[in-house]
């Protein structure tokens, strides 16, 4: 599977709220065995997972995927311990996603490899979901485009749902 | 109730600081940028009182020494260096390195350094000389299980210690142990009667548990917040707690259930036309796909 993946907005989304857990999803389409990965739509930042405005970020991404002729084929899940594994509270909206698209896996970070001194790359983990969650082996997903942690680490805005509904001025998925 | 940051005038920060800690929000970058210029510019007209609460809440003016703290924890999150050291000296000049809060203060510094094994010997050391005192570092130290505990032992003699009532229900929350999260968030809502970010806080909870008579808590409890303002997140609960009631075999075929989710879709949708008319259009595909 290569995953063609917008890296930007998940560290954005991340550096925002670092004390915090992130979830958000990836859009994009398939193409013959390949996944390309065209944007990734923050959702959700808080301490306590709360399905209400994960459920209803999920219901307004699809509406909007469907008229760019895309779809939700992915999502990405940051810890705010730096736990690289997939929680138990955020395991069922990735299988809610997989019913859609049996493909889509979910990316979390290996922030001990990504932080360390010789790293220049954040460091994900994907994972599928079938009877239970699986690894997927490192060599099968290949990101392109990715830009190095410095530049991509920038105090720029980016709003996710939750963010978007205190303050509807903010872009959020257009 | 005020709009978060509606401006940075005096009186606007302050309330916005103050709803952040009713209503459990971090904001860190705000919270910084906005707390940061209060203090250097207005601290003499916060009130004075050297009185630390510890899980004590105030619903009063928040003490300036609290706000020196809140600013504080948010350029941890935020990695504000300059912020960190300027607000620990001021901290640690007025109050002095014994304090128990300022200690506490000092361990969370140590480990957003990532200097994990001196944050733990000043969280322990707190820990032996006063264990009831020290309830906030069970958490700092990932002991949720005596975090609780002694959370409740606390609450059966302070039971009006409104702040560690929201500790409990988060703790409950993030455990998601939900019925529990709720009976000590109603505490909350007896102590904030008139803050709209505590019913939305609890219809969120409400929601989790996703039964016929929660969704309906849940979707009265965000009317209610609407009702005393007019906020889109509210709206956004309203929507979603009809839908979700719609979906419930007791809910099936409700009308009044169809009014309100179709009035709140009309409300959201005027509020995009005038911000993101884009938005707008994605609001009613999705309200003719319910």
């Amino acid at each position: 599977m290569d995953v063609l993946y917008a890296a930007k907005p998940r560290a954005k989304h991340g550096y925002q709220h670092p004390d915090q857990n992130i979830f958000g999803v990836l859009l994009g389409r398939k193409s013959d065995n390949n996944v390309n990965v065209t944007r990734a739509i923050p959702l959700y930042h808080g301490r306590v997972f709360l399905n209400l405005y994960i459920e209803m970020g999920l219901t307004m991404v699809e509406e909007h995927a469907k008229s760019q002729d895309e779809q939700i084929v992915g999502s990405y899940f940051l810890s705010e311990s730096g736990a690289a594994a997939i929680p138990s509270t955020v395991s069922p909206f990735c299988e809610v996603i997989k019913t859609q698209f049996p493909q889509a896996i979910t990316l979390t970070l290996d922030s001990e490899k990504s932080y360390s001194s010789s790293s220049s790359h954040l460091v994900m983990r994907g994972y599928q979901h079938d009877k239970s969650t699986k690894e997927i082996p490192q060599n099968q997903i290949s990101y392109k485009g990715e830009a190095p942690v410095t530049s991509m680490i920038e105090r720029a805005e980016t709003a996710d749902f939750l963010d978007h509904m205190e303050d509807t001025n903010k872009p959020w998925l257009l | 109730m005020t709009k978060l940051w509606g401006s940075d005038d005096f009186n606007s920060v302050r309330e916005s600081l103050k709803q952040l800690r009713q209503g459990r929000g971090r904001d860190a970058q705000n919270t910084v940028t906005y707390g940061s210029q209060l203090l250097a510019k207005h601290s003499s007209r916060i009130e004075p009182t050297e009185r630390v609460s510890h899980l004590i809440d105030s619903t009063e003016q928040m003490p300036v020494w609290e706000i020196y703290e809140q600013v504080f924890v948010a350029a941890l999150d935020t990695h504000d260096e300059k912020t960190i050291e300027e607000l620990l000296l001021q901290i640690i000049t007025k109050h002095g390195q014994q304090s128990k809060r300022v200690r506490t203060l000092m361990g969370m510094r140590k480990e957003q350094q990532e200097k994990y094994a001196e944050a733990e010997e000043i969280y322990q050391k707190i820990l032996q000389e006063d264990p009831v005192n020290g309830i906030a570092i069970r958490r700092a130290i990932g002991d949720t299980q005596n975090y609780i505990r002694l959370l409740n032992e606390y609450l059966r003699i302070y039971m009006g210690a409104n702040e560690a009532w929201l500790e409990l229900s988060e703790a409950y929350a993030e455990q998601q142990m939900w019925k529990s999260a709720i009976t000590c968030y109603e505490e909350n809502i007896l102590a904030n009667p008139q803050n709209h970010h505590v019913y939305s806080r609890y219809a969120e909870l409400c929601y989790a548990l996703g039964s016929y008579d929660y969704y309906k808590l849940a979707r009265k409890n965000f009317a209610y917040s609407y009702e005393l303002f007019p906020s889109t997140r509210a709206l956004y609960g309203i929507i979603q707690s009809s839908t979700a009631l719609a979906s419930t075999k007791q809910g099936k075929g409700d009308k009044e259930n169809e009014s309100i989710f179709e009035w709140a879709v009309s409300q959201l949708t005027e509020v995009y036309q005038k911000t993101q008319p884009n938005m707008a259009k994605i609001v009613q595909s999705f309200a003719l796909k319910e």
